[in-house]
């Protein structure tokens, strides 16, 4: 059999529905005048290449001949890679939801050759089970009302369509208050699991914009339990199977409250946002494990997830030889002959058992097969094979590499390797960050390395960015979140280096995004540009999900980009996008905790130190130091490098010209609040004026290698 | 001391202690430029070191925590930062 019309494509999802016996269109006109002629309905698929529950679907019916004949005949189909498209899915999961009250992937839309929906769905069955109606019930039926009908169903269309204008039009300007922290605070602390961590029953995603809003709510109001909520997750979250103790990086998300039995695949995001979580934690508590933590992050994407000119990849895949989590997932057997006698160490510290420590989900018994978890103290495990912790941790870390050795020889689960510009500005700026804080100069060239290949290789030739580079080939016009979460990256990435070419970038493309996102009638920022492909409507969204959302990162930026170069009117659009979505966030504050991290920096305080100094002078160096030593997210950062005559950064500012060192030392000019402070060479001077208080020690709980 | 003045409107004897590099002190003075007041500034960063002790003395009568800008209103009233609403407010 010819593979179809996706062997074209360059998406690995789509590549791997090339040789369906189902006619797959991509998304395209072709698909649409197809559908038009033949007068059938559209019967548009959508997932991603490591979406488990796209697998089964695509085994079972797409890869069937019998379903692949039905829906060949009833409709033009057409699939979508939603990392590809997140337009597209956004739309039509926001239909899904509409229509069924719930969402998920893979998502099954049908709608007529206009685009236009009538029928939505999540996984479908080949057959009738779990009460669900199966395909070869559903495709029949669909085609009988699409003939017989079709007034009735063009009803539906109609409502449907009405529906989402409305909601798109959503205006209510209201406006938000300090008090929205606090009852975003208490909803996070009745959903928190005093167990396991994390929130809410299972399955439980790392969801780690919650913890950085706790952060920041310890840091406002002193509250000590929103601190404890962050680290009994951060450290439950790592020693569970969420977390891959031989190779690094974090599972999607865990099937139970325990952090035990993961689905197995590895999102580019969740490291960004997770290993932020950790290194913020780290600056509060100076708690080493949270450092090494957010190291092995960082050396897994290194080592697996960096293309050699420097972009990220998007995810692994769960499966491997047609089985979930193979490649992770070992037997005491294996795992003696791989060690010999120190097999036993790994054993006792990751509760391997003979007959296997989960039992599966699908069929509910043990397999032999263990998935690697903590559930003690270090220095306990230590002290039942009488050994010291020293000792363990060097026994341990040797023995894991071991066992890395022999994964590596497995059958690798598939990498999707595509790279998309919006999760590598979370990367970047995750590298940025945890490089300033932990002094690690190969997490900036990482950064750096992958901001370059994205401005020389994803920018069309009037520099406007784009979303996807695979395969020699960049392509699909930038959304919102390519922009927001990339200029956080340049920010992050100025803040780090000090150098203005990130910022000046910073700048140019928060200008594209102003031009060609911005509604200038209701505010806030549309996900697509306003010269980009006609949907049915152009959504305006600000719900933090498993990513931050595109105008809650947009709201941070403006504010920071505002502050940095005391430019009014960022500031007044980031007013305006407080009241716009302040109705929306007030009915489910915990859905948007990304927005109010950008809010509690609005409400302040907030301060914008410069230091003016020889960049390469020690005390420049230290007092640079200094300020990431502490927790102070609220604040913008410029250095004015005092060997240059006239430093660039002064055009960028437009105040910074009369900044000038006293004696030819380095000295902090600190404003807080819309006020500043006489100029000083003195660092804890600087840091009072900063209102920074003493770190907090934090307990040693599991304790990491 | 180096005072400086800038004339325009009369809305009472305003007093702005400024800092030369301070970016809300700048649009301090700018926003009454725009408004077209009477007042008068001094970047107290520019002083000799005698004249500087003196000013900060002044400005901490007002403004305990020495902050910039201090504007001072008729030798009573104290705006501290760049406080827009507020210094529109008591300067109608």
């Amino acid at each position: 059999m010819a593979p179809n019309r996706l062997a074209q494509e360059k998406s690995p999802y789509l590549l791997q529905h090339a040789n369906n016996p189902v006619d797959w269109f991509p998304w395209g006109e072709e698909a649409f005048e197809k559908a038009h002629r033949e007068d059938k309905p559209i019967f548009l698929s959508i997932g991603y290449s490591t979406c488990h529950w796209c697998h089964v679907m695509e085994k079972e019916s797409f890869e069937d001949y019998e379903v692949a004949k039905l829906l060949n005949e009833a409709f033009v189909c057409i699939k979508v890679d939603r990392e590809e498209r997140p337009d597209i899915d956004n739309l039509y999961m926001t239909v899904c939801r509409l229509m069924t009250g719930s969402g998920g992937w893979p998502l099954t839309i049908i709608m007529t050759p206009d685009k236009k929906p009538f029928f939505a769905a999540t996984y479908i069955p080949k057959e009738n089970k779990f009460g669900r109606a199966g395909l070869i019930t559903l495709i029949p039926q669909i085609q009988k009302l699409w003939r017989d009908q079709r007034d009735d169903l063009m009803k539906t269309v109609g409502q449907i369509t009405t529906v989402l204008k409305q909601i798109s039009k959503d205006h209510n300007v209201e406006s938000l208050h300090e008090s929205i922290l606090k009852t975003t605070y208490q909803e996070l602390h009745q959903n928190f699991d005093e167990n396991h961590g994390g929130f809410g029953n299972k399955p439980k995603f790392p969801s780690p914009h919650n913890l950085l809003f706790l952060l920041r709510y310890w840091n406002r109001n002193n509250q000590k339990e929103a601190l404890e909520m962050v680290e009994k997750t951060l450290q439950n979250m790592h020693a569970g199977g969420l977390f891959d103790h031989i190779g690094f990086g974090f599972h999607r998300y865990s099937t139970d409250e325990k952090w035990l039995l993961p689905h197995f695949e590895k999102m580019l995001y969740d490291q960004a946002m997770l290993t932020l979580a950790y290194t913020e934690a780290y600056q509060i508590t100076k708690n080493k494990d949270y450092e090494i933590i957010a190291h092995k992050v960082f050396s897994y994407i290194l080592r697996d997830m960096t293309a050699p000119d420097g972009g990220f990849y998007s995810a692994e895949d769960a499966d491997s030889e047609d089985e979930e989590g193979k490649f992770y997932l070992w037997t005491e057997d294996e795992i003696k002959e791989v060690l010999g006698k120190d097999a036993s160490l790994i054993i006792k510290t990751y509760n391997i058992q003979k007959d296997g420590n989960f039992t599966e989900e699908a069929t509910d018994t043990k397999n032999n097969k263990n998935i690697l978890y903590i559930n003690k103290r270090i220095d306990m495990i230590a002290n039942e094979l009488g050994i010291s912790e020293q000792d363990f941790y060097s026994r341990l870390s040797k023995a894991r590499e071991k066992l890395f050795e022999h994964r590596e020889k497995r059958v690798h689960p598939h990498k999707d390797d595509k790279i998309l510009t919006n999760w590598n500005g979370l990367m970047i700026a995750a590298l940025a960050k945890g490089s300033r804080i932990f002094g690690e100069q190969k997490f900036i060239d990482a950064a750096q390395k992958s901001v370059d290949f994205i401005l020389t290789k994803m920018r069309q030739s009037d520099g406007r960015l784009l979303h996807r580079y695979r395969d020699e080939e960049a392509a699909i016009m930038a959304n919102l979140d390519d922009y927001a979460f990339f200029i956080w990256g340049l920010i992050e990435l100025y803040e780090t280096t000090f150098d203005v070419h990130y910022l000046q970038t910073a700048l140019d493309l928060n200008k594209d995004l102003i031009s060609y996102f911005w509604d200038d009638k209701y505010d806030g920022f549309y996900f697509t540009p306003d010269d980009g492909e006609d949907l049915i409507i152009r959504q305006k969204q600000s719900y933090d999900g498993a990513i931050p959302s595109g105008n809650s990162i947009a709201l941070l930026n403006l504010i920071r980009l505002g502050k940095l170069t005391a430019n009014p009117e960022f500031e007044e659009m980031a007013s305006k996008m407080v009241h716009l979505f302040a109705s929306r966030i007030k009915q489910s504050p915990t859905a948007y905790t990304q927005f109010l991290i950008a809010l509690d920096f609005i409400i302040g305080p907030t301060y914008e130190v410069v230091i003016v100094g020889d960049s390469k002078a020690e005390d420049t160096k230290k007092m640079l130091q200094a300020l990431t030593q502490h927790f102070i997210p609220n604040k913008v950062v410029i250095l004015r490098p005092q060997e240059i005559k006239s430093p660039m950064i002064d055009n960028l500012t437009g105040y910074t010209k009369n900044h000038t060192s006293i004696n030819r030392r380095a000295t902090a000019y600190v404003c807080a609040n819309f006020n500043c402070k006489s100029p000083t060479t003195d660092i804890n001077e600087m840091l009072t004026l900063l209102n920074v208080g003493n770190t907090i020690q934090s307990d040693h709980q599991a304790g990491v290698e | 001391m180096d005072i400086k003045h800038i004339q325009g409107k009369n809305r009472g004897h305003i007093m702005i202690y400024a800092l030369s590099t301070c970016v809300w002190c700048k649009k301090t003075k700018k926003l009454l430029n725009n408004l077209g007041v009477d007042y008068y500034y001094i970047d107290v960063d520019l002083l000799e070191k005698e004249e500087k002790e003196n000013a900060k003395k002044e400005i901490t009568r007002f403004n305990p925590s020495c902050s910039f800008p201090t504007t001072v209103i008729n030798n009573e009233k104290c705006i501290v930062g760049y406080k827009e609403t507020e210094i529109k407010e008591a300067l109608k």
